[in-house]
């Protein structure tokens, strides 16, 4: 996430590191959710596949769940392994 | 055993056949004591037979799916609750406030809830006001 970037840069940078990881959408969203996000499942797929935008601040979270993921390897069903 | 007839225990869905979720097998002592009518008889039976096993994992997966929501739930709410404090002490709007324990969870190597429940302790306060 870069503090300044434009939304479309921060979504594409999400989007890599998302199939980087090899993510499945039904964990990355409950991570999501458990720290604050608002949208819906198919609302992250669209925004994800570029059809759809997200609030500031629910991109910077889906941002910060893609990176726990990664990073800190939770089972994105609330870290309760970390 | 000389014999054994196995075939697939289908999750039933509204579709039709699901995935096989384990098998239903039968043994004789007779060499060749199954034939074609053996396994549709099978196949008939493992279709009620099928029902309560597929019906306990659905039970489970909505037993830890329950757990996994209860646990996004409370931290959400700490989460909420840490933002809603930053705000207040630091004067910032929301993403602002975010961007303060999401910044701070990278530093310290953490993840955003650790960080939440630091800031009541004001550990997660920057050492200057962002703007």
């Amino acid at each position: 996430m870069s503090p300044d970037g434009s939304a479309g840069e921060q979504r594409r940078q999400t989007a890599a590191a998302f199939r980087k990881a090899n993510l499945k959408l039904g964990n990355l969203w409950m991570h999501y959710f458990s720290i604050g996000g608002d949208a819906g499942e198919l609302e992250i797929d669209a925004y994800l596949n570029g059809s759809y935008t997200l609030p500031p601040v629910q991109g910077d979270l889906l941002a910060h769940a893609v990176h726990e993921l990664t990073i800190h390897n939770t089972d994105g069903d609330g870290d309760r392994d970390v | 055993m000389r014999s054994c007839l196995s075939v697939p225990l289908n999750a039933p869905t509204e579709a039709g056949k699901g995935e096989a979720i384990g098998a239903l097998k039968v043994y004789s002592r007779l060499p060749e004591a199954f034939d074609d009518t053996s396994e549709n008889l099978l196949t008939l039976l493992a279709h009620p037979a099928a029902v309560m096993p597929a019906n306990i994992q659905v039970a489970e997966r909505a037993s830890s799916l329950s757990d996994a929501l209860r646990d996004a739930l409370y931290s959400r709410s700490v989460i909420d609750t840490a933002k809603g404090m930053l705000m207040e002490r630091l004067k910032l709007d929301e993403r602002q406030a975010l961007r303060v324990m999401t910044d701070h969870a990278r530093q310290e190597d953490t993840v955003l809830r650790k960080v939440a429940l630091d800031v009541p302790n004001r550990t997660v306060d920057p050492p200057f006001n962002r703007t």
